[in-house]
């Protein structure tokens, strides 16, 4: 079956400082049913493919589709999780008012929310499990329920892409399953990427696996696990077995 | 409480409230963004177009008000397009700032009695025309926080987000650096332009240690810094101590209480 890809990267390029490329010469697709994994090492790209996709900079060549436009075009479908590390776990505001900021963006100027919109805030809250929590404020939640409001928050937006920028350095490794789980959900009706350094915790979940080290290389497949463990290799991270007693055949893993 | 009877008095409890009500609320704001800097440096750049306006004989008022509003979109646009210099021009805006105002001083002829007034505030000197300009400023203030509250909180939470939804994020920035700065013109005539800082943070750091929610931290912050001040302008007069200073004394005292009651309370849940 030939699908139309999603999002469509060819021959991006970005450099923050002039002659030094953090992307160089990009190309990658993505494709409606993807779980895609993006790993790499720390300033190898990662963060800044995702703000080119999500068109907040703008690539110094090379073309970007996005669902079927331009990046900037196509953000009312996509749903957007930042990383946490930069949210102030402080802030005073409840779980319920983060996620209608969901749609903050889609209302005229000074229009107050529809009960529309707080059904579907609901909804999202019930969605991600969290609609007892709803008059909480984001202070007095765990870092795993926290998160779930910050997804939340993305799928009120009903999008067709949902992306997240480290989102397992909240998750504690007791809720870690369910939460993955939660994405696989998600993953029936949205494309997700999910950015993480942290390749171990991921692997039993993504579909595809790609490393962003200034250049990108996709690998997919069925046996994600060797894909991942090349992707390593590639990519200049330690990959430790997650799940099955891997051993050392480099060479010989499957990858299409 | 025969003072009260005097029309001086009055007007400075006028203005001391008026202020308090813009200052509770985009101190609130500041506090929460951690821009606390920032505004002190709007504030003393402001010197700049109150020796401007007292050069060119206008109210010095409305000096301070088109110089910092410029000044204020001006860091906030640095503060926003380059991480790098951001620090050093919030310290060197500070002084220059100031050192416009001074320079503009010493060539206007004559003897700037007032100068000390501006620096360190003193609303006992209130006149009619500047409780009208502050309550103007006020109106200004208050209307557009209402109207854009919902937006402010959501850029101030995540700015990232905000950006990927379509939200004009560098225009509301903007925006809310004009309304601080026409707060800090607001509290110079209360406290002086040294001393803003201090009403404008710590009545609505006080509020934050108290409170959970953003309207309780705005109400909590607003009801503050109108003790403070009121209760400054009454204890400076029977003191005989200058207004100001005391004003920010007693936001000091409240921020102590707050504090303990702060520590007390997570003693209590730990």
């Amino acid at each position: 079956m030939k699908q139309e890809p999603i999002i469509e990267l060819k021959n991006v390029s970005y450099a923050y400082v002039q002659n030094y490329n953090v992307l160089d010469g990009v190309n990658f697709r993505l494709y409606q049913e993807d779980f895609l994994g993006l790993i790499g090492p720390n300033g190898g790209g990662k963060t800044t493919l995702l703000k080119v996709i999500l068109g907040l900079l703008k690539p110094d060549s090379g073309e970007i589709t996005v669902l079927g436009t331009t990046p900037k075009g196509a953000r009312d479908n996509i749903g957007y999780v930042p990383q946490y590390a930069k949210i102030d776990l402080d802030y005073p505001i409840d779980a319920f008012q983060v996620v209608l900021m969901g749609l903050l963006g889609n209302k005229r100027l000074l229009s107050r929310y529809s009960d529309k919109d707080k059904k579907r805030a609901e909804a999202a809250l019930k969605e991600v499990g969290m609609a007892q929590f709803k008059n909480r404020q984001i202070g007095e939640l765990s870092g795993g329920q926290r998160q779930r409001i910050l997804i939340a928050r993305a799928l009120v937006r009903d999008p067709k892409l949902l992306i997240l920028d480290e989102p397992t350095s909240s998750v504690d490794p007791a809720s870690e399953e369910n939460f993955f789980k939660l994405l696989e959900q998600i993953n029936k009706k949205a494309a997700i990427i999910i950015v993480s350094h942290d390749v171990g915790i991921i692997s039993g979940y993504i579909s595809k696996v790609a490393c962003m080290n200034r250049r990108l290389s996709l690998h997919m497949g069925d046996d994600i696990e060797g894909a991942i463990e090349q992707s390593a290799s590639t990519c200049d991270i330690e990959y430790i077995g997650h799940r099955l007693s891997h051993t050392s055949h480099n060479n010989s893993h499957k990858h299409d | 409480m025969d003072i009260l009877t005097y029309q001086f008095f009055q007007n400075a409890l006028i203005v001391g409230l008026l202020a308090s009500v813009a200052a509770g609320i985009i101190g609130s704001l500041v506090v929460i963004k951690k821009i606390s800097f920032i505004s002190g440096s709007i504030a003393h750049a402001s010197f700049g177009g109150l020796g401007i306006a007292y050069f060119l004989g206008l109210h010095p008022i409305i000096g301070a008000a088109v110089f910092s509003v410029l000044s204020a979109l001006g860091i906030g646009w640095v503060s926003k397009k380059s991480k790098t210099h951001e620090d050093a021009l919030i310290g060197a805006l500070w002084a220059v700032g100031m050192a416009v105002g001074l320079i503009f001083i010493f060539l206007t002829p004559g003897y700037a009695g007032d100068l000390f007034s501006y620096l360190f505030g003193n609303i006992l000197l209130t006149t009619q025309q500047d409780i009208l300009l502050i309550a103007g400023l006020d109106i200004i203030v208050l209307i557009s926080v209402a109207l854009f509250f919902r937006y402010f909180l959501a850029i101030i939470f995540d700015e990232d987000f905000c950006e990927v939804t379509n939200i004009r994020v560098l225009a509301y920035y903007l925006f809310l650096m004009a309304l601080i700065a026409l707060t800090v013109v607001v509290m110079i005539k209360v406290v002086g332009i040294i001393l803003v800082i201090a009403l404008l943070t710590l009545p609505a750091a006080t509020a934050r240690m108290l409170s959970k929610s953003m309207r309780g931290i705005i109400l909590l912050a607003v009801l503050f810094s109108s003790f403070a001040t009121i209760a400054g302008i009454f204890a400076s007069y029977y003191l005989n101590w200058p207004t100001g200073p005391v004003i920010i004394f007693i936001a000091a005292a409240l921020y102590f209480i707050g504090f303990l009651i702060h520590i007390r309370k997570r003693k209590l849940i730990h």
